[in-house]
Formats: C-alpha cells, structure tokens, sequence
C-alpha cells in the first residue's frame, strides 16, 4: 500500500493537481480532456477518501494518485498537493477541480500567463469570460467578498472562488507549511492573506462550466454558514497582518 | 443589578474576549472553534451593559432572581461546547486509529522489502 501510485516518465516543471472526493462520473472525462491535449504536464489527483470508483478509474487511466488515508477536505486534500509539488522540485502547480467545471484549454493560458507575467497566482474567473450562470444566492456572497478584498487591499478580484489556479513555487511552497492554508475551503480569506504578503495576484478569463452531476460543497442554506466562516478568517487575517505589521513599526 | 458588579461581569467579558483573541493570533485556535467562543463571551458583554434585559427574559421565563438566568445561560452555553468537543474526540480517535495502522502496514511493508 503506496502513498504515491501509478505514473512513469520523465518530470515536467508543471504539475496539474486534482482533489476528488467520489467523483466516479466526471473524473474520467476529466483526465482524458487534459490528456487529450498533450500538454507538458504532470498530473496528479489527490483522492480524499472516496468511497466510489473514483480511485479505480484514476489507476486504469494510468494516472498517478495519492491516496489520504480519510477525508480532509478540500483545502487539506490540495494541501497534500502542495507538499508534494514541493517535494519534487515543481516550478509551477496548477489547481483543477475533478468535477468538469473546469476547461483543460484554461490550462494552457494559465501557464502562459504565469510565464509572462511572472505571477505568483493566476486565477481563472468565470466573470472576465462572455457567459457565465450563477445561482442568486452564491452571487451575493461572491460581491460580497469581492467588496470586502476591494476594501481590505485595493485590489478587485472577480472570482476569489475559483478553484481554477496557477500558482508559483513560491506560493505553494507558502501553502503547504503546517497552519499557512484554510483545512476546508480556501476562498477570500487565503487570497486578502497572500495580497496583504504582496504576492502577485492576476486574473485572466476562464471557461467554467456549470455542474452536471453531484451536490455542490455550498448548496443553500450552507451558504449563510459559509459566509460567516470565511468573514471570521478574514477577520483573524486582519488581525494577524496589523499584529505584525505593528510590531515590526514598533521593534 | 449592582454597579460593581456590572463592571466586574463587563471586565471578565472583555477579558476574555481578549483572551480568545489573543489565542487565535498566536494559531492555538482554530476559527472554527473560536466561533461559540466568541458568541459566549459576546452574550455575557451585552449582558452587563444591559442587564435590564436580564431582568425582562427572566421575568418572562418566570425566574425569580435575575443573575440565575446568567448561570443558567452559561451553562447551557458551557454545556454545548462540551459537547461539541467530545464529538470533536471522537472523531480525533478515530482518525489517530486509522493514522496508526496506515503507518504500521507501512512500516511492515518498508521493513519487508
């Protein structure tokens, strides 16, 4: 029983990480989409406690997998990732989700941009592209958090949700340290954190689709508990930023 | 309610806001957990600076001396959060158990190559 399974060939300096949780429907169009296009990348899925065909499928396809021993959570599984990426001397790690929301191609500008720009994170927006459908409710938390980022840095970041992300060494390497990154749902709170440390933070349009099977992690009323979860780390991030940034005026 | 003794429930309410405060800066605290923490100590603030409305709940509950009604809330509140964390064991003990065995098989596996 191997952490750490399947995959052969020599390493790309990309790797394109994939938390699932029992996504036996999508997860292999998912991998036969990103292989489909013969990109120069590594894949990696992080199956966090799946109880469906989710693993077996992943294996099949010859993709490599780490399997967590129990469920952590989103943001615990794509910790995982990172002290992986680190591991293995990644330069970049692109974020994608198993589900099919999210468009191999984006992939491919994600990585241009990260190059070019020489960004530390590339978010994928659903809002900077022509279409997108989103549910009343998830439209007011996201404004919601959009103002607050807006407030707290200055900077206007349309989809702070998105899971679609290109990070940089630097940045997953800050992730993947013990008590540096949400164990659930990284959102706003990660994102005001890394500005306020003054990574480079950059948007670009992405094509997100919408889901066609499984629950969603934020369905209704969970949407309220969320908003409230994410407003008290962001309010513990202020705090800790103006706790430091005090004590260096001070020391 | 007495003066003194308003200004003696508002200092250890804001005391220990601080306290909890102080705790989540320093990362021995989770937000998740700091939430019913807050929530108490928020409620037992309030309560001091408007202890009229201690006296109107208990009056409608039907309680005759009004600092009850804060013992009681407090421990309901202490109750909940206790509770809460013997669920949190409980889970904590299961996952520590499938840790050790995940390690131990490993372990044989390493030894046995």
């Amino acid at each position: 029983m191997s952490l750490v399974v399947g995959g052969v060939g020599s390493m790309s300096h990309t790797l394109v990480l994939i938390p699932v949780h029992n996504e036996e429907s999508s997860i292999g169009k998912v991998l036969d989409e990103i292989n489909g296009l013969e990109l120069d990348v590594d894949v990696m899925v992080i199956d966090d406690g799946s109880v469906d065909r989710t693993a077996d499928i992943v294996l099949q396809k010859g993709i490599q997998i780490i399997f967590l021993p129990y469920n952590l959570g989103y943001g615990g599984a794509l910790q995982t990732g990172f002290k992986y990426a680190v591991s293995k001397d990644y330069k970049y790690l692109i974020q994608f989700d198993g589900d099919g929301q999210h468009d191999a191609l984006n992939i491919v500008q994600i990585m241009n941009t990260m190059e070019k720009e020489n960004a530390d994170i590339v978010i994928g927006s659903r809002f900077l592209s022509a279409k997108h459908g989103t549910g009343f409710l998830k439209s007011i938390v996201i404004n919601f958090f959009r103002l607050i980022i807006k407030l707290l840095t200055g900077c206007s970041i349309t989809d702070p949700t998105s899971g679609l992300q290109g990070l940089s060494r630097k940045t997953f390497c800050y992730y993947s340290r013990m008590g540096n990154y949400p164990a659930d749902f990284p959102d706003a709170d990660i994102l005001i954190t890394m500005l306020s440390l003054k990574y480079k933070v950059v948007e670009i349009p992405a094509n997100i689709r919408n889901r066609t099977s499984g629950v969603s992690m934020h369905a209704g009323l969970r949407s309220l508990f969320y908003m409230a979860k994410i407003m008290l780390s962001i309010f513990v991030v202020i705090l800790r930023t103006k706790v430091v940034q005090g004590g260096r005026e001070v020391g | 309610m007495d003066n003194v003794l308003k200004v003696f429930i508002l200092i250890c309410g804001l005391l220990f806001t601080g306290t909890v405060v102080g705790l989540l800066l320093k990362k021995k605290l989770s937000e998740r957990n700091s939430i019913i923490w807050f929530i108490g100590s928020f409620v037992v603030v309030i309560l001091s600076l408007m202890p009229e409305t201690l006296q109107v709940i208990a009056n409608f509950i039907g309680i005759d001396y009004p600092p009850s009604l804060l013992f009681l809330l407090s421990i309901l509140i202490l109750l909940y959060i206790v509770f809460k964390h013997s669920v949190q064991i409980s889970l904590l003990n299961d996952r520590i158990k499938e840790l050790t065995q995940h390690i131990a098989l490993l372990q044989t596996q390493k030894k046995a190559r």
